[in-house]
């Protein structure tokens, strides 16, 4: 018995020596950073559609090992052709070396390209084991191409810039949309639902974060400004730091601005049928303290009844305003209200699931919006 | 000397082995494809049919302490039949050990190493298993002692990381489409739960065989509730209609997770690393209880040499299918002789045996 | 018969046996020995002043065949013939000068007991009992050696150990066919009971204290005549990660350094083979921040990552054996230069990567927090078969690798007990004494896997505190 798993381990060993199949050593790959996927205009007799560009690191030049002054440290290749695929093969007849996409940290698409529906684009990257669901991904207005040429101040890769800011400004102000990876908007597009994607503006040494590309399923229908996105944050309650509020003083005075710093926002959606039709009460409520005066050094509670009652007008006018707008110009919910009516009125959903932009016109909502000031800060 | 029996805590852990291998990665986009949101719902459902399954067979177990069901057959039912079952039994365990391998080394592949031949993979799994299997029941339990827990443990670990990304509001409504889908779903759900079986051949090696039923239904317990943890957290973080278009949903909500800071960074490798043994744990009872069945028909003193004379057969099981749909085919296939052989054999075993001893007493 | 003349031809050609005359009181004796054995002070002081004083009634045990002086003469004794009658006796001899009660110098303790055992079996033996003084404890000496006749002694308690394990051994040793026994090493391996796994069968000690609490355990010491380390059977897979220190000190602590003990061990099985695996197959599973250092330190590396750990590892491997042949102080050294200059001009030379310093200096300091010397060989040998795995089939390779490791474990046995006992199958009693030291009063019973007589450590009934 002994000697007959012998024979099998020793039929098994050489098998393994000769192997190493899979075995790329870190050096030799080319790590990934960004991409970015713009749409190639058609020329004539040419069949390419997509205009790929990859942005390769050197972590040698990173690291500042090498002096030699052709290597940079960051490589942006294009390539173009019919399916992502092919790009990338293509581009390999460039790169001496393999590239590398399970490091790749974010997805730009050009405008361009968003328009015509970025899902036949993405579908690579839902369906390679080398890409993670988690890799980020943004709407560029203009070329997605020139945000990876962006020269960063105070970061050497761009793509991890650009990465880095979403995370950041995600966090510190309500002015982008919640952070979208390519799993989640695989999420929300194969369940039917539409999403809101961040939108950056590019310029050259730096790139603008703010506002949101409406995503109609796939296709860019339109875009939000970073006002707008606001308002879509305070609806959908998900931002834990950092909106600010700025009111006007009714009584004057120079700056006569009052600045409500907000936190944990959280809001709930109520579903109702109402003679056939869906009736959404969205109640916010919200957490917030002083951040710059405006109370004239003298913070009393009914100066801040006043202020909060202010700023919930505000808040809920700019809501409303938003919702009319997503529902009249573009008829697209992006608010999650059809998810909504799933969970909570199932009954209507099945029937009504297929023509649900349609009927998101017409729908009923209501807006109540409360926020609490807690604190004033160290200071009266 | 000192024997080496199976205590009750082994039998849970075996049929926990047995039950829980490939299926983990792909059981909630099976069941989720056909149930939609209301899974978990079929998953409880399928584990009572387990139980109520595993309980005939340590019913009729006890009936017949010290033996397995490949000597109370054919005394029950005749030789012939006896004969056509454990062959069918034989049939059943061959092609699922092949198909298992078959799937862990697609995943492998296509996870860990692209170009790597699966044919390596293959055996590099069957060694193992062979190596286990060779050294007896009694090994094989102990290795199932020591890595199901930590496995399980690891991949309970893993899942608490994707909380964050979860939205349970998903799970909703309830019951929305009513039982209709529910009971399409119930087959190949029943499917993840099959592995217990496994039981009708070692109960004999028991130290308290009496304890096998509460052993079995624990196991199941737990397998039951791994999967509907596993479902719901799919389910909750990737919404119905993504979990029917992912393949491997459970390594996909792993993939979503990004821990900061920590020197590995994507849990979705210790994923790989739970999901391996998970898989060749399952590998192993089957290849021992096919051994079983087969030296034993034959009058063997030892499964040893059967054992190794298998494995080119299951090798051959397990390359032969073109593409990963068709091995699906063939587990399917695998699947149903098993539900089969689940669903009839006990119920008529001991409705052969509760008769014979009405005759006997009459 | 003639004695001197039959014990003398037995002898022929080794100059170091003596027979010499002596006439006492108008008899004469011939006393036959091996001056190499026996101190001629003593023979002149104790064993011709006995004859003086009654040399009618020689004051010695009479002997009556040959082969049975020459045993006697060969054990250091003195065989004495009344030239008169041919009557002959064995006086005891003193004994050489043996290498006096020392500090053990392999298994330093910072606390407990201090003394070691030294190369002869009386004297081991007289540790032993010195320190437990109840005829329950049973001492069986028996020769072993085709050719040395080898003394080997089996120590139990009587009461405690199992009879089943008791026979085990037993019918092993008595099995002992060697022409020579010169070590404990020799009969472990003989007993052992699979002769193809790189994990140790017995544990060795050289401190009596700890043969002492192994007994108390339920386990079995074999003793060999001329060496100074004692064999204990059965082990377990768990035994190698504890030190009597660990009794020793309070249980926080020592528990505290159960747990390092078993993570070094579990790095210097794997990290190696997690490099490779991670460096040529997955750095994806990196952070990108590292993935790109670490790329940035291999650039200039032309080897695959296997060859450079490969390189790395043999290297410290040698360093290791010569630092261990050498004397001592050279030999760390030896060990140090070699490893700061060897590390620090491949790293400069670009052979191989910072990374891997680090990874294979980590590995070398964890590779010794394993107590015992020979469990951790067999981790350290175990790490090349699995960074060949690693290098071959990358993570997959090592979880195959660690499941063989695994499969091979749980099949093994000693002396019918299960190797990885109590890990699996779990004898949650005894994980009291695992990964965790439990405090004193938890550690009631005696190994539930060994199946000890007398299950009972003590009566925490007993224990009072004044207030």
């Amino acid at each position: 018995m002994k000697r007959r798993a012998l024979l099998l381990l020793s039929a098994v060993l050489p098998l393994l020596l000769s192997g190493c199949w899979d075995r790329v050593e870190i050096q030799e790959r080319l790590f990934v950073m960004a991409i970015a996927i713009d749409k190639n205009l058609p020329e004539k007799g040419k069949r390419s559609y997509y205009e790929y560009s990859a942005q390769f690191t050197e972590a040698r030049a990173l690291s500042s090992r090498i002096s030699s002054t052709n290597i940079s440290p960051i490589w942006n290749a294009t390539s173009t052709g019919p399916s992502i695929f092919e790009c990338i093969r293509l581009m390999a007849t460039r790169v001496a070396r393999q590239p590398y996409y399970e490091h790749l940290q974010i997805i730009i698409i050009g405008e361009e390209m968003a328009k015509d529906g970025i899902s036949h684009a993405l579908d690579l990257f839902f369906r390679d084991h080398e890409s993670r669901r988690n890799i980020k991904l943004v709407i560029a207005k203009g070329m997605g191409k020139s945000a990876l040429a962006v020269k960063p101040r105070l970061m050497p890769v761009s793509g991890q810039y650009i990465s880095k800011l979403t995370e950041e400004g995600e966090s510190k102000t309500a002015r982008l949309p919640n952070t979208v990876s390519i799993g989640q908007f695989s999420t929300n597009f194969h369940s039917g639902s539409n999403s809101v994607l961040p939108r950056i503006t590019i310029e050259p040494h730096e790139v603008k974060m703010a506002g949101g590309a409406i995503m109609k399923g796939d296709k860019l229908i339109g875009w939000l400004s970073d006002q707008e996105v606001k308002s879509l944050r305070w609806i959908n309650g998900t931002f834990s730091a950092g909106d600010e509020v700025i009111l006007q003083n009714p009584e004057g005075g120079i700056p006569g601005f009052t600045t409500m710093e907000v936190k944990a926002v959280r809001s709930q959606i109520h579903t109702e049928i109402r003679n056939g039709k869906p009736v959404f009460t969205v109640r916010i409520r919200g957490e917030g303290n002083l951040a710059e005066d405006g109370l004239k050094n003298n913070p009393t509670i009914e100066k801040l009844r006043k202020k909060e009652i202010q700023m919930n007008k505000i808040v809920q006018r700019k809501a409303e305003s938003l919702i009319q707008r997503m529902q009249k110009t573009y008829q697209t919910d992006i608010f999650g209200f059809g998810e909504e009516l799933r969970r909570h009125q199932y009954a209507y959903w099945k029937t009504h699931e297929k023509n649900w932009d349609q009927n998101f016109k017409d729908a009923e909502v209501h807006v109540s919006v409360e926020v609490f000031i807690r604190r004033i800060g160290q200071f009266k | 000397m000192i024997k080496d029996r199976l205590t009750t805590s082994q039998i849970v852990v075996q049929l926990f082995a047995a039950m829980v291998g490939v299926g983990i990665l792909t059981l909630p986009e099976t069941v989720g494809a056909k149930a939609g949101v209301d899974s978990w719902i079929v998953i409880f459902a399928a584990g009572f049919l387990a139980m109520v399954a595993v309980s005939i067979m340590a019913y009729l177990g006890n009936r017949f302490p010290g033996k397995s069901i490949i000597h109370y057959a054919p005394t029950l039912i005749g030789k012939i039949l006896g004969t056509i079952v454990l062959l069918a039994f034989l049939l059943y365990f061959l092609m699922f050990v092949g198909t298992v391998v078959r799937i862990s080394a697609d995943v492998t592949k296509l996870f860990l190493l692209d170009l790597t031949p699966v044919e390596v993979i293959i055996i590099g799994m069957l060694t193992i298993s062979s190596y286990l299997v060779l050294h007896g029941v009694n090994a094989i339990a102990r290795f199932n002692e020591f890595i199901q827990p930590l496995a399980l443990l690891l991949l309970l670990l893993v899942l608490t990381q994707t909380i964050r990304d979860t939205d349970f509001g998903r799970i909703l409504p309830v019951l929305g489409d009513g039982i209709q889908p529910l009971m399409h779903a119930l087959p190949s759900t029943f499917f993840s739960f099959m592995g217990f079986e496994i039981l009708l051949f070692i109960q004999p090696f028991m130290e308290q065989p009496r304890g096998a039923q509460r052993a079995a239904l624990i196991s199941i317990g737990a397998t039951m509730i791994l999967y509907v943890i596993v479902t719901i957290l799919c389910i909750a973080v990737l919404g119905k209609s993504e979990v029917t278009l992912v393949e491997y949903p459970t390594l996909a909500i792993i993939k979503n997770i990004e821990v900061p800071g920590a020197f590995i960074e994507r849990l979705d490798s210790i994923m790989m690393m739970v999901w391996i043994p998970f898989a060749v744990t399952t590998v192993v009872m089957f290849h021992y209880c096919a051994s079983l069945i087969a030296s034993q028909m034959l009058g063997l003193q030892e499964h040893r040499v059967i054992a190794l004379y298998m494995i080119p057969l299951v090798f051959l099981i397990a390359v032969l299918p073109r593409n990963i749909l068709e091995v699906d085919k063939w587990s399917k296939w695998a699947s149903w002789l098993g539900v089969s052989l689940i669903a009839v054999v006990p119920i008529w075993l001991v409705l052969v045996y509760k008769w014979k001893k009405r005759r006997k007493s009459a | 018969m003639d004695w001197v003349s039959e014990v003398t031809s037995r002898f022929s050609d080794s100059s170091d046996f003596q027979n010499s005359m002596v006439h006492i009181a108008g008899e004469s004796f011939t006393l036959c020995f091996l001056d190499s054995l026996v101190d001629s002070h003593y023979i002149q002081d104790h064993i011709l002043e006995k004859l003086r004083q009654n040399c009618v009634e020689v004051p010695f045990s009479p002997i009556s065949t040959v082969d049975e002086a020459v045993s006697e003469i060969l054990n250091g004794n003195l065989l004495i013939v009344r030239d008169c009658d041919q009557e002959a006796y064995f006086a005891i001899g003193s004994g050489l000068e043996e290498r006096s009660i020392q500090e053990s110098e392999n298994e330093s303790a910072l606390r407990g007991p201090r003394d070691s055992f030294v190369e002869s079996l009386r004297t081991n033996v007289s540790l032993i009992r010195r320190r437990y003084p109840d005829p329950e404890l049973k001492v069986t000496i028996q020769e072993l050696g085709r050719r040395t006749n080898t003394k080997v002694a089996m120590l139990y308690v009587d009461g405690i150990v199992n009879p089943n394990i008791l026979d085990e051994v037993r019918t092993r040793l008595s099995t002992v066919d060697l022409d020579k026994v010169l070590d404990s090493g020799t009969i472990e391996q003989w007993i052992e009971d699979s002769w193809y796994s790189p994990f140790p069968q017995a544990q060795y000690t050289e401190r009596p204290s700890n043969v002492l609490f192994a007994m108390l355990e339920g386990r079995i010491a074999i003793m060999v005549d001329g060496n100074s380390s004692v064999l204990i059977v059965p082990v377990t897979f768990s035994m190698l990660f504890q030190s009597p220190d660990d009794y020793y000190e309070r249980w926080m602590i020592g528990t505290a350094i159960r747990i390092i003990r078993v993570a070094g061990a579990a790095i210097a099985l794997t990290l190696p083979s997690l490099y490779i695996a991670l460096i040529s197959y997955h750095p994806g599973m990196i952070p990108t921040q590292l993935a790109l250092s670490i790329s940035a330190g291999r650039s200039e590396v032309p080897f695959p990552a296997f060859l450079e750990a490969l390189f790395m590892e043999a290297t410290l491997e040698m360093l290791r054996e010569a630092g261990l042949r050498l004397p001592k102080v050279m030999g760390q050294t030896i060990g140090i230069v070699g490893g700061l200059v060897i590390g620090q001009s491949a790293v400069e030379a670009g052979i191989v990567s910072p990374v891997l310093v680090i990874v294979v200096a980590i590995t070398a300091i964890s590779s010794f927090l394993v107590p015992a010397y020979n469990g951790a060989i067999a981790l350290r040998l175990l790490r090349f078969p699995l960074m060949i795995l690693s290098g071959s089939l990358g993570m997959f390779g090592l979880l195959l690798g660690l499941m063989a490791i695994l499969a091979h474990l749980v099949s093994l046995k000693s002396f019918g007990i299960n190797y990885f006992a109590p890990i699996t199958p779990y004898r949650f009693s005894d994980w009291k004494d695992l990964l965790v030291r439990a405090p004193l009063i938890y550690m009631k019973n005696r190994p539930e896997i060994l199946h000890p007589l007398d299950q009972k450590r003590m009566n925490t009934q007993k224990r009072k505190k004044g207030w």
